[in-house]
C-alpha cells in the first residue's frame, strides 16, 4: 500500500476550511511551497489562513491548481479550452481570483488572469475600455480632458 | 464615488498587465483616468517597436524613445527590454542602452535597421540576471581591440543572428545556456572573412539553431557539438573538406531539421556520423543536399530510428530503394512527407548506391503509417508503384495526400487520378486526396 496522499487545510475568509492534497498546492503558489519547506506549517494542527480570500473564490483556486497537476500531460488544446472555461465568471469573480492567485502567488494562473484582462484591453479605443472596465468618473478636469483627445484623437 | 475594481487594484499588478500590452498601448492607457495617468511609469517591461512611428511629421521613434525612458520612474528598473530601432542613430541608441542595462536586466532584444551598426557596450556582457539576449541585424561584435569578459551566470537563451566573429569567447562565459540560435557568416561589415577554427557548443544545450557559412576558408573549422541534452537540433552549413563537424549521441532528442549544401559530395562525410546521434529523434526532416549526401555516401546504412514519428525528405529524384531502407529502419513512424525536387539544382542528380531492401514489407507501413503525403508526384511507374504498394499494405492508413506537380497537363492529371483511385485499398479508413496547384 502506498503511503496516504498529504493533505493541507486552507482557511478562507468565512473561516470555511477546505482540506486539499499538499502536492497540488506546493506545485502552484510559491508562498504555500515556502511554508512547507520552511516547516512553519504543522501537518497536525496547522491551517493556512487566507483571510482575504472567499470560499467562493478559494474553491475556484483550488479547482485550477487540481487540475493543472492532474493534466498537466493533456494536449495544449484541451489545456486551453479547460482555462477559458474556468475563466468564464463575471468582472468581479476575475478580481477575485486575481487577488487571490497573487496573494498566494500562482504563477500560471496569475499569468493566465492577465492574458485575459490585457485582451480587453489590447486595440481598445479609450471611451470602450472605459465601458468594459466600468470607469464611470475618468477624474480628468474637462479642459485635460479635453486636451487629450485634441492631443491623441485616434486612442477615442 | 465607488471607484472601479481595476482602478483598485495596486500599480504593481496593473503593471503586470500592461506588460503583457506593446509599450505604446500600455502608455495609451495613461488617458483613460487620473488613476491610470502615471501608471505606465513603472512598467519594468518595455516593447517599443519602431514600425508605428513613421509619421508626416517625421520620424517620430526617436523622441518617442527618448521621452518614455526620461519619464518612466527611475525606482523601476527595467527587466525586459525590446527595441527595434530602424534608422536612429549608434549615439542615441547607445544612450538608451545604458539607461536599460544594469544588474536587474533580465532579457534584452535588440534589432537595428540594416543601414545602422552598433557596437555593443561592454557592460552588457556581464549582466548577472542576463536570462535572453537576442541580438539582430546591425550590431557587430567584431570591432572590439579584445573581446571582452563575458560572465552572464543566468543566461538561458542566446540568438545572434548574424554574428561575424568567432562566438567562442561568448560562449564560454555562459554556464547554464539551454536555447543557442548562431548564424555565422561568412565576412564582417568591413569584408573580411570571419575566422572561427574551433566552436564548442556549450555543454548545457537543449536547443540549437546553427548556420555557418564560415567554411570557405583555407584553415579547418571545427565543429563540436557535445550536448547530450539537446531536444531540437537545426542545422545548416556548407559541407567542405576544411569543415569538421563532431558530436555525440543525443539521447533526448525530438526534432532535428538538417540542411547541408555540399559542392562535393565526399566532402559531408561527417553527414551519416551526424544521422547516426540522432537516432532517438522523434521528428526529422532533411533538405535536399542532406538526402544527396546520404544517397551518395559509400556503404551508407541507416541508423535504427527506433521513436521517429515523423519524416519529411526532400529527394533529388524518386528512389523506391532508398525510400524502403529508410522505412525499414522507422519502426514507429506514423507519417512521411516525401517532396520530389527534380532539376532544382545545377548540380548532376546523384544516383542511389545503397544496397536492394528486404523483400519484406517494412514494419512502419503494415501497422503504423497513418499519413502519407507525396509532393511534385509525378506518375512515373516507380512513383506509381509505391502508392499502390502503400495503398495495398497500409493497413492503418489514414490519409494519403498527393500533390500534383505542376507541369502536368489536364489529360494527365485526370488519368492519374482516375489510376489511383482505381487501386484497392487494404485501410478501410483511408482517404485519397489530389492537390492540384493549377486545378482544372
Amino acid at each position: 500500500m502506498g503511503s496516504p496522499v498529504k493533505k493541507i487545510m486552507l482557511c478562507s475568509s468565512e473561516k470555511e476550511i477546505f482540506s486539499v492534497e499538499e502536492q497540488v498546492m506546493v506545485q502552484h503558489s510559491v508562498i504555500i511551497n515556502n511554508m512547507i519547506e520552511d516547516g512553519s506549517y504543522n501537518h497536525e494542527e496547522s491551517k493556512i489562513p487566507l483571510d482575504c480570500v472567499d470560499s467562493k473564490t478559494l474553491k475556484k483556486v483550488i479547482d485550477y491548481c487540481t487540475h493543472h497537476t492532474h493534466h498537466h500531460n493533456d494536449n495544449q488544446e484541451d489545456l486551453e479550452a479547460w482555462d477559458a472555461q474556468f475563466l468564464n465568471v463575471d468582472s468581479n469573480g476575475l478580481y477575485d481570483l486575481l487577488m487571490a492567485a497573487n496573494y498566494l502567488e500562482i504563477r500560471n494562473l496569475l499569468d493566465l488572469i492577465y492574458g485575459t484582462i490585457k485582451n480587453m484591453i489590447k486595440g481598445k479605443k479609450i471611451d470602450e475600455i472605459r465601458r468594459i472596465f466600468n470607469i464611470k468618473d475618468h477624474g480628468f478636469t474637462p479642459e485635460e480632458e479635453e486636451q487629450n483627445r485634441k492631443e491623441y484623437p485616434h486612442f477615442y | 464615488m465607488k471607484m472601479d475594481r481595476i482602478s483598485l487594484l495596486p500599480n504593481s499588478i496593473l503593471c503586470d498587465i500592461l506588460s503583457y500590452l506593446p509599450t505604446k498601448e500600455a502608455i495609451s492607457t495613461g488617458i483613460i483616468s487620473r488613476r491610470w495617468r502615471h501608471v505606465w511609469k513603472d512598467l519594468q517591461v518595455l516593447d517599443i517597436e519602431d514600425i508605428p512611428f513613421w509619421s508626416p511629421r517625421g520620424y517620430l521613434f526617436d523622441p518617442y524613445v527618448t521621452a518614455i525612458l526620461s519619464q518612466r520612474s527611475a525606482d523601476y528598473p527595467i527587466k525586459k527590454f525590446r527595441l527595434t530601432p530602424s534608422r536612429s542613430s549608434e549615439d542615441l541608441i547607445l544612450t538608451w542602452l545604458d539607461a536599460v542595462i544594469g544588474p536587474h536586466l533580465q532579457e534584452l532584444y535588440l534589432r537595428i535597421g540594416l543601414m545602422r551598426a552598433i557596437k555593443l557596450p561592454e557592460s552588457i556582457f556581464t549582466c548577472v540576471l542576463l536570462k535572453s539576449l537576442v541580438l539582430r541585424h546591425g550590431i557587430y561584435l567584431d570591432n572590439y581591440p579584445e573581446f571582452p569578459n563575458v560572465y552572464l551566470p543566468s543566461l538561458k537563451n542566446l540568438h545572434l543572428d548574424p554574428v561575424d566573429v568567432d562566438p567562442s569567447k561568448l560562449l564560454s562565459g555562459c554556464p547554464v545556456l539551454e536555447n543557442l540560435k548562431l548564424i555565422l557568416q561568412k565576412t564582417t561589415r568591413e569584408g573580411s572573412y570571419v575566422y572561427a577554427p574551433t566552436i564548442q557548443m556549450p555543454r548545457t544545450l537543449k536547443s540549437l539553431t546553427f548556420e555557418d557559412y564560415t567554411s570557405l576558408m583555407e584553415e579547418i573549422n571545427v565543429r563540436e557539438i557535445y550536448t547530450p541534452f539537446l531536444e531540437y537540433l537545426r542545422v545548416r552549413t556548407v559541407a567542405s573538406p576544411k569543415l569538421q563537424v563532431s558530436v555525440i549521441n543525443f539521447p533526448n532528442m525530438v526534432e532535428a531539421h538538417l540542411d547541408f549544401y555540399h559542392e562535393r559530395v565526399e566532402h559531408g562525410a561527417w553527414v551519416p556520423k551526424l544521422f547516426q546521434a540522432l537516432r532517438e529523434t522523434k521528428l526529422l526532416t532533411l533538405e535536399y543536399e542532406t538526402t544527396q549526401c546520404l544517397f551518395s555516401a559509400p556503404a551508407f546504412e541507416f541508423p535504427e530510428f527506433h521513436r521517429l514519428l515523423k519524416l519529411e525528405v526532400d529527394l533529388p529524384c524518386f528512389n523506391t530503394n532508398f525510400l524502403l531502407n529508410f522505412l525499414h529502419n522507422c519502426h514507429v513512424l506514423e507519417a512521411l512527407v516525401i517532396h520530389i525536387l527534380r532539376g532544382h539544382y545545377s548540380h548532376p542528380e546523384e544516383e542511389y548506391n545503397g544496397p536492394t531492401p528486404p523483400t519484406m514489407v517494412p514494419n512502419c507501413v503494415t501497422s503504423h503509417l497513418k499519413s502519407f503525403e507525396f509532393r511534385e508526384y509525378q506518375d512515373t511507374a516507380d512513383e506509381h508503384e509505391f502508392i499502390a504498394y502503400l495503398l495495398q499494405r497500409g493497413l492503418v492508413l489514414k490519409n494519403l495526400t498527393i500533390h500534383l506537380e505542376s507541369n502536368l497537363d489536364q489529360e494527365t492529371k485526370y488519368n492519374i487520378v482516375k489510376g489511383l483511385s482505381a487501386i484497392p485499398r487494404v485501410s478501410t479508413i483511408c482517404q485519397l486526396t489530389f492537390n492540384d496547384k493549377n486545378p482544372i
